[in-house]
């Protein structure tokens, strides 16, 4: 048998297993493995059906697929891509321009810099050594700032741009290029931001700043100006940018922890911590179930969890890859590793 | 009993003089402070040394990291930033890729801080070295802390422009010009701190004297943020398009006034080296 044949073999037993062994998940929720993919030897990519695209970005691919797993657009990265649901710019190390390209692979737009790009929705967010550059999905620039300090975090809504840096300053910027609001946390021995995220309506600031304490801190806009309504400090301190985001429907901030993820809920002004091993890949609250899932990797392994808010386990299964990522469609969940993407569906038994 | 006094107070002078040191061993400046930097003032120094060993320029406690397969990416690559006891930050960009976290915070000058490399938007191997004075909240010119690294050639002064109406014209060491208003230009370069390599950096100073009065000092200190752009201090305050035209250097604004003039221009390296032109003009 030759070495194809043999990972042809090998991806057909995988395939049984998977599918013959669905994963349970205690009395009432089992995970069902529907589907999986080989990014190595993908079978076909097909034409849009409107059924929904997910984007993914896995190791040295990237792309977009439908609700049940058919791939629509399958990439390999230059260096790097920026991917949202609609459009992607896969760029070299190097850049001159950037090439903005639809989720079907087709070039939109193309914008001149020599920087690295974010998209974030239909707007993109472009840092090189020295400016900080807005644009829109088509390359309509709405401005361009000289960087004064080391960006650490960046933070885009549809209209506004938070910008976190090293010397220990955040920055909102609104779609025109004026700054909204300059904020320095202070309060600790060495002052820098971790992590900055604004909800989808920029109503709330969340930041994470500072060493010695390290601290978490919520602001909200109140009258057109943001007041600090809530801080404390974090038990571990972070030398690196830390992923935080805001819940779809910015009730809660999601940030990392040493082992989890911290869920602070905005009304209640609570934290939860959950998970207990690995760094945050991504989080999703289940409102129907009062449920969390969450991938959270190490090295090599990656833990797919469903808790509850009691921080109980419901279920737990490890994936093996050194990239990961994790998406989650009501009870559809897509969990990529290296070259593979499953698709399982969440039913109650 | 004096002879050791002497010593004593000798080797306490010599490690003041020298208190910080070049991040990595035998490496060479590829590129300078404040010099044009894709349409910016580049805020730190490159210097080569292809698979060095990085140390911090003095020590200090590792504040941050970034990894380039961060979410966000840097264009500066794997990048790490000290924060030292006398205010200065120091940020080594373009590192090789680390693998794990950091197994310790402070670090001496002996410690290993990465290695050179290429990550992010980086050509070739090559350690990009910012300092940031957070008490004077100005990005410090390395090469005004770092120990001289011996060189003894001057810059060289290679062209000297009058530009009047839009139209750039090369100034000889005798020219007959119209009056009005002009403004001076000039190429000049410096090669790297090291007589052995031939790439060009930008002086440590440049002076401007017409009719025996200064009417510009340049002086590659610090960069200092001002109403939201960077400004080159430490002689006269001024912005990247105030000093920058193409590749040459934008002088300064001069009157000519009917009957003959000298314009003398003077630039110098860290090391006192230095070199004068004197263009005589002669105006109608």
């Amino acid at each position: 048998m030759g070495k194809k044949g043999f990972f042809a073999t090998l991806f057909v037993i995988i395939l049984l297993i998977f599918l013959l062994f669905p994963i349970k998940t205690g009395k009432e929720i089992l995970l069902v493995p529907k589907r999986i993919v080989n990014l190595d030897n993908p079978l076909q990519t097909v034409e849009s059906l409107d059924r929904g695209r997910i984007s993914f970005s896995l190791g040295d691919y990237f792309g977009y697929f439908t609700e049940d797993l058919d791939l629509t657009f399958l990439g390999n990265k230059d260096y790097k891509v920026s991917i949202s649901e609609n459009s992607f710019i896969n760029y070299p190390k190097i850049p001159k321009i950037l090439d903005i390209q639809n989720n079907k692979g087709q070039d939109r737009a193309i914008i001149e810099s020599t920087g690295y790009p974010v998209i974030q929705g239909d707007r993109i967010a472009v840092l090189s050594d020295s400016f900080i550059s807005f644009y829109d999905i088509d390359g309509n620039l709405y401005w361009k700032k000289e960087i004064l300090s080391i960006i650490t975090s960046l933070s885009i809504t549809q209209n506004h741009v938070l910008i976190g840096y090293l010397d220990g300053v955040c920055e909102v910027v609104s779609i025109s290029g004026s700054t909204e609001f300059i904020y320095r946390p202070g309060g600790s021995r060495i002052e820098a931001v971790y992590s900055a995220a604004i909800s989808s309506d920029s109503q709330y600031i969340s930041i994470i700043s500072g060493l010695d304490p390290q601290r978490f801190i919520l602001l909200q806009n109140r009258k057109g100006e943001y007041k600090s309504v809530f801080h404390f400090e974090l038990n571990h301190e972070f030398r690196r940018s830390v992923n935080m985001y805001f819940s779809k429907d910015d009730s809660k901030v999601f940030f990392e922890s040493t082992e989890g993820v911290n869920v602070f809920d905005i009304e209640s002004k609570s934290l939860l911590r959950l998970g207990d091993t690995g760094l945050l890949v991504n989080v999703y609250k289940d409102e129907e179930r009062d449920l969390y899932s969450l991938l959270l990797k190490d090295m090599s392994e990656g833990f797919l969890g469903i808790l509850s808010e009691q921080n109980e386990s419901i279920l737990k299964k490890t994936f093996y890859g050194r990239n990961m990522f994790f998406k989650k469609n009501q009870n559809r969940y897509y969990i990529g590793t290296d070259n593979l993407i499953m698709y399982f569906e969440l039913v109650k038994q | 009993m004096r002879k050791l006094i002497f010593l004593f107070f000798l080797v306490l002078t010599w490690n003041s003089l020298f208190a910080y040191q070049w991040p990595i061993a035998g490496g060479f400046l590829t590129a300078s402070f404040g010099e044009n930097s894709l349409n910016s003032f580049l805020k730190g120094i490159r210097i080569s040394g292809y698979g060095s060993v990085v140390s911090p320029f003095l020590e200090g406690e590792l504040i941050y990291y970034s990894d380039e397969s961060d979410q966000l990416t840097s264009v500066m690559g794997n990048t790490r930033v000290l924060h030292h006891k006398n205010g200065f930050r120091s940020i080594y960009g373009h590192l090789e890729s680390f693998y794990g976290e950091p197994d310790k915070f402070q670090l001496s000058e002996n410690d290993q801080l990465g290695i050179v490399g290429n990550s992010g938007r980086a050509y070739e191997k090559s350690l990009f070295l910012i300092i940031y004075d957070t008490k004077m909240n100005q990005y410090v010119n390395p090469q005004m802390v770092l120990p001289p690294s011996g060189d003894m050639n001057p810059p060289v002064i290679s062209h000297v422009y009058v530009l009047s109406n839009d139209e750039r014209t090369e100034l000889k060491e005798v020219n007959n010009l119209s009056s009005g208003k002009v403004k001076i230009l000039a190429d000049i370069t410096d090669y790297g701190g090291s007589s052995h390599n031939t790439i060009e950096t930008v002086p440590y100073s440049i002076s401007m004297f017409y009719l025996g009065n200064e009417i510009n000092l340049i002086k590659y200190d610090t960069l200092k943020e001002e109403r939201g752009e960077l400004i080159l201090q430490g002689g006269r305050p001024v912005s990247f398009k105030n000093l920058y035209d193409d590749e040459a250097f934008l002088l300064g604004e001069i009157y000519l006034s009917p009957g003959v003039a000298f314009l003398e221009i003077s630039a110098s390296d860290y090391y006192g080296n230095s070199s004068n032109r004197t263009i005589q003009l002669t105006i109608e």
